[in-house]
């Protein structure tokens, strides 16, 4: 054991605590409390994995949008009745099994050499001819449009993942605003109400709003030739968006806005737009022309990061009767 | 001379973590909730102040010891606010606390 | 190809413009454009259909024109593009019946079911496996919403479904990026011939598995269907039952069929083969015992998947291509068949405002055209011929019936039979009880039932086109 593998280890191992605290705590508050503290320590490992822009992303969707939702949804829940409640034995032997079955995989899987072959990425029947993965795309980024092999990847070797990609946000807010009609509208009426902002708070959100807008903009430039992208920028946009909602300094965000709509729906539309452009006048599905490509990644990009930004934000402050329409 | 300058970056550095040790000592074992607010905001802001410029000057960049001053300003100032809006959340709860039990005070002396 | 992904982009850019239209538009329109664009869809896919058998052999794309092992992969090949015009014309003939019938579905419906079509067909052309999670993470999560369009009660059956749905999406993708960092390849032809029967490459087939059968619904992992199926609104337990469990089930094939080695796939088929039968006799057992009808039509479900588990497993265990079209007309003949069981179940619900199979007594004289659909189609699960059920039942029984070493598995197969002709038997000879019959509260609705039958006319259909089909599919076998 190296010294390098020093933090790697202590914040696995943190990991893991959070999740279990998360998991287990006595009280909702607690849990809710830990797996805010599990998101950070998710964005720290992030860092470490020397992705900076995933940790942002990470920091503002599991710690802050995540915490957001789930304060929101303890509000909205019935108080919670002391449980003293003993976990019965079929958990605790069922636990029991768990452990010695995964002992029994993990020595299995340390004896074996496969283990060792995965993650050198080096297959062992490898042909002459055939390039490892990242070796491929090395040689394929002068052709992509972009300078960073992540966004290459992400918008133009595996496009069709991200678009995909942006229609399972899209659904997951669809899937949302069905459950808004059910919202006893008594319970609506204490959900929204912002308590009278306190001055230190709203120069607090004024200042730091712009700053979050700024980071987002940062990212999303940024990820044309580094670390950064649409997803991460637009998370931040989302943060600036919560923060500003939050202490009542943006309107309501309404479903029945049709500028809205289409910012939601913006960025798939122009995705999708582009990969039939590309087949009906290109030269196939999503076959971007080399000199075009770098302006089309750029454009879905930025469209994308609007539609990620405000669907993130209807999905943690959009207004239940609105959204039900 | 930079041996030096390592040297005192790194009892710098090494101070600021005694004060971030201090500070969750005395979240963990101060009594009500503005003490522990005193503990930890206090610490944080000079344990990481010193932890910045420990960092700074090791990396010996004005760049970079640049980029560390705004972080740390950034810290402090989020810290402050922080603190300052749970104190006040706290405070306000309290004298919410306070009214009701008057008020069920008051409801209890009309029964009677 | 071209059509193929006409067929595919048509739904996913309707659904993207009917959430745009958002409360602008009411569900009559909304239902209408959707329908138009399965219809569009539908035609798409036949012309690729007809290519596919004309040319018959395998189409890859690369797409962005990169290298493979780079790009993902589609891959048009006759089974993929019978798929794809199933899938469609399955949209079709329910998004009719949503669209016609009394019933009706809320204006959200059509958005939903139109992602719901085009992340299917996304599931039935892709040969990556990453990309196969994210199409069914799409379809999960479209499923989950459609479960919650019927409102507050289905809730809780469909936060169960998210719930499972997620961690089962999970164990596929931890399995996938096992195999990714072993073999440094997610395409599924590449990697069908990279993969070695190690220990690694193992445990990520079976983490993988177990994934995909939670979300197929397949023995044991089925609990959360009937819940969810039952629950949800007519139109869309006939979607998820017909369509929606069948996308693991393909993607299951893909694994073992092609990504996994020869011998560790004849590990584990007699082990799904077993599963699958153990799914027909428990699933109809308690298909038989409920009280309710949709809950029987769910059970049904999860019987039925039973048959395709088990041509799975015997296509795995003696790598013969003649399970393979036996697994498909299952699956074809099947989304037909449930489909009208759910609509001609929720029809009969709605009629005689009762969920209980009790209260369909008199039914063939108060709602005769949907229990004919009930019964109809229950003669294509049974097998009675000349339905595709039978078909499909006749094309697994042959290797079955020809060695007597393969006997035991023919009788779990006439069981099976037995036990689902017993739990449709049960609910027509109910209906049969004109003495103490339960009157109607509403009047029919006419054109529902008749449009519940349509899917049923199909399946006996199908049996007309059986030799086509049949030669269609094995041309295809890998």
């Amino acid at each position: 054991m190296t010294f390098e593998l020093m933090p790697d280890i202590i914040l696995s191992t943190l990991l893991l605590l959070m999740a279990w605290g998360a998991l287990y705590a006595p009280t909702r508050h607690d849990a809710m409390a830990l797996f805010v503290a599990f998101g950070l320590v998710v964005a720290l490992i992030w860092a470490r994995l020397g992705a900076p822009d995933l940790a942002l992303a990470e920091a503002a969707i599991g710690a802050g949008l995540t915490g957001v939702l789930l304060l929101q949804a303890a509000r909205l829940l019935p108080a919670e009745s002391a449980s003293t409640e003993h976990r019965p034995l079929w958990f605790r032997s069922s636990l029991l099994f768990l452990l010695v079955t995964t002992a029994m995989f993990a020595s299995m899987i340390l004896n074996n050499n496969s283990l060792q072959l995965a993650g050198s990425g080096i297959s062992a029947n490898v042909t002459a001819d055939s390039a490892s993965l990242p070796e491929m795309v090395a040689a394929a980024m002068g052709d992509s449009g972009v300078g960073h092999p992540v966004t290459a990847v992400l918008l133009n070797f595996r496009a069709w993942d991200t678009l995909l990609e942006l229609l399972v946000l899209l659904l997951a807010l669809t899937g949302v605003r069905q459950l808004y009609p059910g919202v006893n509208r008594n319970q609506q009426a204490v959900a929204n109400t912002i308590e009278q902002t306190w001055p230190l708070l709203l120069a607090w959100a004024r200042f730091l709003a712009p700053l979050l807008v700024l980071t987002g903009g940062y990212l999303l430039w940024r990820g044309a030739d580094g670390a950064g992208g649409a997803f991460q920028a637009g998370a931040m946009l989302a943060a600036a968006a919560v923060i500003l909602r939050l202490t009542g300094l943006l309107p309501g965000l309404s479903w029945s806005s049709l500028l809205l709509r289409l910012a939601v729906n913006i960025g798939a539309l122009v995705f999708l737009s582009v990969a039939l452009a590309t087949l009906m006048f290109g030269d196939g599905w999503l076959v971007y022309p080399v000199q075009w490509a770098g302006a089309l990644i750029v454009a879905i990009e930025v469209f994308a990061t609007l539609s990620i930004a405000v669907t993130l934000s209807l999905l943690v402050v959009g207004e239940p009767e609105e959204l039900s329409a | 001379m930079s041996g030096l300058v390592v040297i005192v970056a790194w009892i710098f550095m090494i101070a600021g973590t005694v004060f971030f040790v201090t500070g969750a000592l005395g979240l963990l074992r101060f009594p009500d909730v503005y003490s522990r607010l005193h503990a930890v905001t206090k610490t944080d802001t000079l344990g990481l102040g010193l932890l910045t410029l420990g960092l700074a000057l090791k990396s010996g960049s004005p760049g970079t010891a640049l980029l560390l001053f705004v972080i740390w300003l950034l810290v402090l100032a989020s810290g402050a606010v922080n603190c300052q809006l749970l104190a006040r959340y706290n405070l306000e709860l309290e004298a919410r606390a306070a009214d009701t039990d008057e008020l069920n005070r008051q409801g209890g002396n009309h029964d009677v | 190809m071209t059509y193929a992904l006409v067929s595919l982009s048509v739904p996913l850019f309707c659904a993207l413009l009917l959430t745009l239209a958002g409360p602008k538009l009411d569900s009559r329109h909304a239902g209408q454009i959707a329908i138009v664009c399965s219809a569009l869809s539908l035609v798409a896919a036949w012309f690729a259909l007809m290519q596919m058998a004309e040319l018959n052999q395998t189409i890859l794309l690369e797409l962005g024109g990169w290298e493979s092992g780079l790009a993902i992969r589609l891959r048009l090949n006759p089974l993929s593009s019978l798929l794809l015009l199933f899938t469609a014309f399955m949209h079709v003939l329910i998004g009719v019946y949503a669209a016609f019938s009394r019933q009706g579905v809320s204006r959200d419906f059509w958005p939903l079911s139109s992602f719901l079509h085009g992340s299917l067909a996304a599931l039935w052309l892709s040969a990556d496996l990453f990309n196969l999670y994210i199409t069914l993470e799409l379809l999960g999560l479209t499923a989950v919403a459609m479960v919650a369009l019927a409102g507050k009660k289905a809730y809780k059956p469909a936060a169960n479904y998210l719930i499972l749905s997620l961690v089962a999406s999970l164990f596929y993708l931890l399995g996938v990026a096992l195999i990714y960092g072993r073999y440094g390849s997610l395409d599924v032809v590449l990697l069908s011939l990279q993969t070695q029967s190690d220990l690694l490459t193992r445990i990520a087939l079976l983490i993988m598995t177990a994934g995909l059968m939670l979300k197929a619904a397949l023995w044991p992992l089925h609990l959360w269907l009937p819940a969810a199926h039952a629950n949800a609104p007519t139109a869309v337990s006939a979607l998820l039952s017909g369509l929606v469990v069948k996308g693991p089930l393909f993607i299951l094939f893909l694994l073992w069929s092609e990504v996994a080695p020869v011998d560790l796939a004849q590990q584990i088929g007699p082990v799904l083969a077993i599963a699958g039968m153990i799914a027909l006799v428990a699933g109809g057992l308690s298909a038989m015992r409920s009280p309710y009808i949709k809950t029987l039509v769910a059970y049904s479900t999860v019987a039925q998947l039973g048959y395709a588990m088990m041509a799975l497993g015997l296509l795995l265990t003696w790598q013969l291509p003649q399970m393979h079209v036996a697994l498909w007309l299952f699956v074809i003949a099947h989304g037909l068949a449930k489909a009208t069981l759910f609509l001609a179940a929720g029809e009969m619900q709605a009629t005689l405002g009762t969920k209980r199979i009790s209260g369909l007594r008199g039914a063939t004289q108060t709602v005769p055209v949907a229990m004919f659909a009930f019964a109809v189609a229950g003669g294509s699960l049974i097998g009675l011929p000349p339905s595709g059920g039978f078909l499909a039942k006749w094309v697994l029984l042959q290797p079955l019936l020809s060695e007597p070493q393969n006997w035991p598995w023919a009788f779990g197969v006439l069981l099976g039979t037995l036990v689902s002709a017993a739990y449709i038997f049960r609910v027509v000879a109910i209906s049969f009880d004109r003495a103490r019959i339960n009157p109607p509260d509403i009047r029919p609705d006419r054109v529902g039932h008749w449009l519940a039958l349509l899917p049923a006319l199909m399946v006996w259909g199908m049996a007309l086109t059986g030799d086509w089909l049949i030669q269609l599919l094995a041309g295809s076998s890998v």
